[in-house]
């Protein structure tokens, strides 16, 4: 996660998050930090002259052994961090605030400015707090309690915990939309958007399960304490659960604002409903879809106008991901002998339009459709550099389209070498990986 | 230009045209990508490790002792070995063959395509490219001496297999 850090869901800028809860969180820290300083660098004193009595022999045997306890159990850090075997609920809670050093205060800053930036989007700054210091104290009282460890009076401490819960909490409020990253590089701006429901388990959450194993076998763990990072991701994911089931949120319902206007001010039509969501969020494709599949059914009702306002929301990247719905809707426009709106043709580009006709490949009636499409591109982009792109697919259409149905098509054995290019079946149209998924 | 006797035909000419009239990658964009990649790569190997290392913990006693031949260090050697390769092929070979790149190079945007054909490399160029060029090239800082030195941008790698790097979508 610190590699590509997640930044924000893909919304308007004006949905964007705010700076200030996530500065306001880090400054928490940073002041319960300096604030037990004092307290912290006295438990590593401690720790440095047991070690010297281990050294000169004072202290024998193993470290499970109880002599070893009783000198671990006076350990400063303990009256305000829980261990195994000393523990209180305020001392589980206080321990989201704590930090052992300041590589891992800075690796936690960066988890939690992160974290309470994009929780923000979807709940307030409160229950975010409340969200990381339950889900916090959650994740360390199931490590704490849960795990082999050498001795009974290591303290558990580290705002990570929490981290992980506004993660959980985050990845089920968007996890049918997108998320952007920053990597720490200078291309792109160092921002992508991929796909919350895989990318972000993947980048957030399943290395840490798999490194949680460890945690099983006694002087197997490490410092780093992955199962409270597990155990904290799962309490974000049920209070999340929870909050939403009490609030009716629907799933194809991105940010807040969405759902308080499918609340309060909904429009009366189902089109209107539709595009006042998109105005709100251009970025949902769940509420996209929904309109591709009604237009499919309606589009009769709308003038050229509001097509032509509908058809501006349907991006490339939307096209890209949704390619099967676009091409059911263009099928379905053209058929009825509706044309496209020119501005979409416009701003499509050439490889867009290609994955979609080749959901138009088949059954053989629709191959005029296919014609039709891309004949209509090819008008709109006759003088550009896409039209000389264009211009030698439509000389071989136009040969191809006037053979015979059943005249036996010659294929190419090193056509089919490459797995991303199309077999005739409509079923067999390959996924093809996109940058934006 | 081969006369295309099929529209699915011409739809794949056209896309593979399409692919070699698009522009090159930016430099940045696939240093960025070849950073991600040893940063992803080292994370699929630590994870694997840490798994050998727990499975031969949990499966020792029972079952792999009572081989005669047994040792600890060599199985563990040898797992991790094996598990390394399979993860390179299908980090690195596979997932061009079939995506036209790395993980990387896709969140980047970016494809590696044969230049003459357009479509994506096969297993051996990719074996050449990936495994003896670039690590080669890299080693003996020639690779990306020659990708800054040249108009089109074509690293030492991609001259010697025939391939080039090109950004495929737009966005507009």
């Amino acid at each position: 996660m610190i590699l590509l850090v997640p930044i924000s869901p893909e919304v308007p800028s004006s949905h964007r998050p705010k700076l200030w809860p996530g500065l306001l969180l880090i400054w928490m820290l940073m002041i319960v930090f300096i604030a037990t300083r004092g307290i912290v660098e006295s438990d590593i004193n401690y720790l440095e002259d047991i070690q010297s009595l281990v050294e000169e022999q004072e202290i024998t045997g193993r470290p499970e052994s109880e002599v070893w306890n009783l000198y671990l159990k006076k350990r400063p850090l303990l009256k305000i961090a829980p261990s195994q075997a000393d523990w209180s609920i305020p001392r589980f809670i206080f321990a989201n605030f704590l930090h052992g050093s300041l590589p891992h205060l800075f690796l936690n800053l960066v988890g939690a400015f992160a974290g309470a930036r994009i929780c923000t989007v979807f709940i307030g700054f409160y229950f975010t707090l409340a969200l990381f210091v339950i889900g916090g104290s959650l994740g360390l009282a199931t490590s704490t309690l849960f795990t082999s460890q050498v001795s009974s009076y290591i303290p558990h401490l580290g705002s990570s915990a929490g981290v992980f819960a506004m993660m959980g909490t985050y990845y089920i409020y968007n996890f049918h939309f997108r998320t952007r990253y920053f990597f720490w590089f200078p291309t792109r701006h160092g921002l992508f958007s991929l796909r919350t429901s895989w990318f972000f388990f993947i980048d957030v959450i399943l290395l840490e399960i798999i490194l949680t194993a460890g945690h099983f076998f006694p002087g197997k763990a490490g410092s780093v304490d992955h199962l409270a990072h597990v155990a904290g991701f799962a309490s974000g994911v049920s209070i999340a659960y929870a909050i939403r089931f009490l609030q009716c949120w629907p799933s194809f319902l991105q940010t807040k604002a969405e759902f308080r206007y499918w609340k309060t001010q909904r429009a009366e039509t189902f089109f209107a409903q539709w595009i006042d969501l998109l105005k709100i969020n251009r970025f949902n494709d769940q509420v996209k879809v929904s309109l591709c599949d009604w237009l499919r059914a309606n589009h009769a009702q709308l003038s050229d106008a509001e097509l032509e306002e509908t058809f501006s929301y349907f991006t490339p990247t939307f096209t890209r991901l949704k390619t099967r719905e676009m091409a059911a809707l263009i099928d379905c426009l053209l058929s009825q002998s509706r044309g496209l709106p020119q501005k979409w043709l416009r701003r499509m580009p050439y490889d867009c339009i290609i994955v979609m006709a080749r959901y138009l490949l088949s059954p053989t009636e629709k191959q005029n459709i296919l014609f039709a499409f891309l004949k209509s591109y090819y008008e709109v982009h006759a003088l550009a550099d896409t039209g000389k792109k264009v211009e030698p697919l439509i000389s071989r259409l136009q040969l191809l389209l006037t053979l015979p149905a059943s005249a036996p098509a010659e294929t190419n054995s090193s056509a089919s070498e490459d797995s991303t290019l199309s077999t005739n079946t409509e079923d067999s149209v390959p996924k093809k990986a996109t940058r934006a998924s | 230009m081969r006369r295309a006797r099929s529209i699915e035909e011409a739809l794949n000419r056209a896309e593979l045209d399409h692919r070699i009239g698009c522009p090159n990658a930016e430099l940045t964009a696939r240093l960025g990508a070849f950073i991600l990649d040893l940063i992803l790569l080292f994370i699929m190997v630590s994870g694997i490790r840490h798994i050998t290392i727990l499975l031969v913990e949990i499966l020792e006693p029972p079952i792999l002792s009572s081989y005669i031949f047994y040792s600890p260090t060599r199985f563990l050697q040898f797992l991790g070995i094996s598990a390394a390769l399979c993860v390179i092929y299908f980090y690195l070979i596979w997932t061009s063959m079939r995506f036209g790149g790395s993980p990387a190079k896709l969140l980047m945007g970016i494809r590696v395509i044969d230049i003459q054909s357009g479509r994506w490399l096969g297993g051996y160029q990719l074996f050449l490219r990936e495994l003896v060029v670039k690590p080669l090239g890299l080693l003996l800082l020639i690779g990306p001496l020659v990708a800054l030195f040249r108009k089109d941008r074509r690293s030492l790698q991609d001259w010697v297999v025939g391939s080039a790097v090109k950004r495929l979508e737009e966005e507009t």
